[in-house]
């Protein structure tokens, strides 16, 4: 699809201003602040950040999965297929999961039950949200299973997961989390702990699926080559905050944040000779318990100035002509910076 | 187009065989077997005592009063004549019984409790860990003695005394292993994809707290046995006529100068018995702990 109709596509999800703190012994943590996108029907936003940066804890909320005593404040509004998901009744959420929203998870190994069977996992959505019987269920698995690249997918569907490799268990976990044709799919690090070779097998499959079945994705990783070639729009978190957010092919021709300059500075590339040094981020992600006044990126920032140690920038459109106020539904270049950069980016294109 | 080779497949029977095998595939060497063996001739004598050609275990001959084993009966007569094989087989129903449904008792009541507890925490968690707490501080046997005393001494009142004394023993193991659980990421899938929390604790938590639940069965059932036979040794246990491995031990005491077998036999069945279970229990334990840190 083109960018032109990606614009066109009803609106699928709709986070604005979500702030989440979370208790923990040291204090409240500042975990998601202040974020605010969207996400239409067949689009896939990639979110991209390090660890701690939120973006899990930004995914599981936008399915009220954070566990209810954990979480002091929530504010702002997620709004899924025009449902105002905090609204919902614990009952109504659970006939949302995995029927509209389904979620895959980073670890293959623990994402599945140990002492279930294959077709007792997969079935077990189909079950519930479609009211198949027992043998229908076992029999649309083993399509499932095949669809997500399974080969023997009829004798594999007997086996534990403990008989399977990584790479076949995290294709089940997709398997399950497709059971029900969900119209988004939360896919929160989904190639972390696979192989390079199978990390790209998974992400393929992942596109290939999502195109055949125009559901709208939220990749999450902390890998921008993951995202890079394969999402319509890429949302960089730092410290809980959306610090840019752009059409894929922008950001990576103009970023405006320092930071996201960091990260694409710091990906290893193929044509630098041999013994170069990694170029790294300065510094340590900041602790997000009372977090400091003004940008929380200052500290390591190489561009920093007095002002961005007292304020905390706003999320501001990047191309001076539009107005300065964030319009609904926006999928224009954002970011938040007072002095953001405009250099164009040398070095080789990923 | 060429031939496709036929996929092999395996029937559903044979991959849960090749999943048990995998797990009980390495040896268990033969200890484990032995124990095993002699829990089942326990077992069968359990079940099958009023059909097996034996003397009639409550019928005093005075003639063959102290007798030593193999005169004239394989293991001699007790203090009132009476055959103490056929005793013995007889007691192994009491133990039996009782050991399994003090265990049970313990093990459903108890589980379920434990893994309320474990899941969801909070108030009730710590209000039940608390009132556990109390049971567990209260010395058993003066808390047994008065449980007996109140509900009385059938069968099943004594086993029903003996498992709410493990209640809070496996609350404790299976609130610890729901905890674990649940930090588990599937139960988190699970919830992702729209599971009920009565879901959950079934199909994610029950299956996985299980298994230790089922393996420390074997080591209470030694523990209840051991303890079903301190009430008997103290005649708090089932009514007299009906024989009883710690009545055995109990009426042996007084002949210990004269005749040791009469109360050395039940001790050394007894003493079998409990190691065996033991034996087992551990094993298996052992196993299914290997078997989670291979997954």
């Amino acid at each position: 699809m083109t960018p032109a109709e990606l614009e066109e596509q009803p609106l699928l999800l709709d986070v604005r201003n979500l702030t989440i703190r979370l208790n923990s012994a040291a204090g409240l943590v500042h975990a998601v602040e202040d974020v605010s996108f969207v996400l239409r029907e067949g689009q896939t936003l990639g979110i991209v950040g390090e660890s701690g940066s939120g973006k899990s804890v930004m995914a599981r909320s936008l399915l009220n999965l954070l566990p209810r005593r954990s979480v002091a404040q929530r504010q702002g509004s997620v709004v899924l297929s025009g449902r105002e998901i905090s609204a919902l009744s614990e009952r109504d959420l659970q006939k949302l999961r995995g029927a509209q929203v389904a979620m895959i998870f980073q670890d293959p190994m623990t994402a599945l039950n140990p002492v279930l069977t294959i077709c007792v996992q997969v079935s077990e959505p189909l079950q519930q949200h479609l009211g198949l019987s027992k043998p229908a269920a076992r029999q649309r698995a083993i399509e499932l299973l095949d669809a997500v690249g399974i080969p023997d997918a009829a004798s594999r569907v007997d086996q534990y997961p403990h008989q399977l490799s990584g790479g076949m268990r995290q294709r089940v976990v997709i398997a399950i989390a497709l059971a029900c044709d969900p119209a988004l799919l939360i896919a929160d690090e989904p190639t972390t702990a696979l192989d390079v070779t199978v990390q790209k097998q998974i992400l393929d499959l992942l596109s290939r699926l999502q195109t055949q079945r125009r559901m709208g994705m939220l990749l999450i990783t902390h890998d921008l080559g993951v995202v890079a070639s394969r999402a319509d729009y890429i949302a960089v978190m730092y410290a809980g905050r959306l610090v840019e957010l752009a059409p894929a092919t922008t950001l990576f021709s103009a970023m405006r944040h320092p930071y996201t300059e960091a990260l694409f500075n710091s990906i290893p590339r193929i044509t630098d000779p041999a013994h170069t040094r990694l170029q790294a981020i300065p510094g340590r992600p900041p602790q997000l318990h009372n977090p400091a006044p003004g940008c929380a990126f200052a500290p390591r920032c190489q561009y920093a100035q007095q002002r961005c140690h007292r304020e905390t920038p706003p999320v501001v459109p990047s191309e001076p002509s539009v107005s300065s106020v964030v319009p609904v539904g926006q999928t224009q270049h954002v970011h938040a910076c007072f002095f953001p950069v405009t250099r164009p980016i040398t070095g080789g294109a990923n | 187009m060429p031939a496709k080779k036929a996929p092999k497949i395996e029937s559903r029977a044979q991959n849960f065989a090749r999943a048990l095998q995998q797990v009980f595939g390495r040896g268990f060497g033969p200890g484990f077997w032995l124990a095993v063996f002699w829990l089942l001739i326990v077992a069968f004598c359990a079940m099958f005592a009023d059909w097996l050609p034996l003397r009639d275990p409550v019928d005093p001959v005075i003639a063959n009063r102290l007798n030593g084993p193999l005169s004239g009966s394989l293991l001699g007569a007790d203090g009132l004549g009476r055959d103490i094989f056929s005793r013995l087989v007889h007691g192994a129903r009491v133990s039996v019984v009782i050991g399994l449904t003090a265990v049970s008792i313990g093990m459903i009541v108890g589980g379920a409790l434990g893994i309320i507890a474990g899941y969801f925490r909070g108030h009730f968690e710590r209000a039940l860990m608390a009132v556990l707490d109390v049971i567990l501080a209260f010395p058993w046997l003066v808390l047994l003695l008065a449980l007996v005393a109140f509900i009385g001494q059938s069968l099943f009142a004594i086993s029903v005394a003996i498992g709410f004394l493990w209640i809070p023993a496996y609350a404790r193991v299976a609130r610890a292993n729901t905890l674990s659980v649940v930090q588990r990421e599937y139960v988190l899938a699970a919830k992702a994809m729209g599971a009920s929390t009565s879901r959950i604790l079934v199909r994610e938590v029950l299956p996985n707290v299980i298994f230790p639940l089922l393996a420390y069965g074997l080591v209470a059932m030694g523990l209840v046995i051991i303890v079903e036979s301190a009430l008997a040794f103290l005649g708090l246990s089932v009514e007299a006529p009906q024989p009883t491995w710690g009545g055995m031990i109990s009426e042996g005491k007084r002949h210990l100068a004269t005749a040791v077998h009469v109360a050395l036999i039940p001790s050394i069945t007894m003493f079998l018995t409990v190691l065996s279970l033991n034996f087992v229990g551990d094993r298996l334990r052992s196993h299914f702990d290997v078997k989670e840190s291979n997954l």
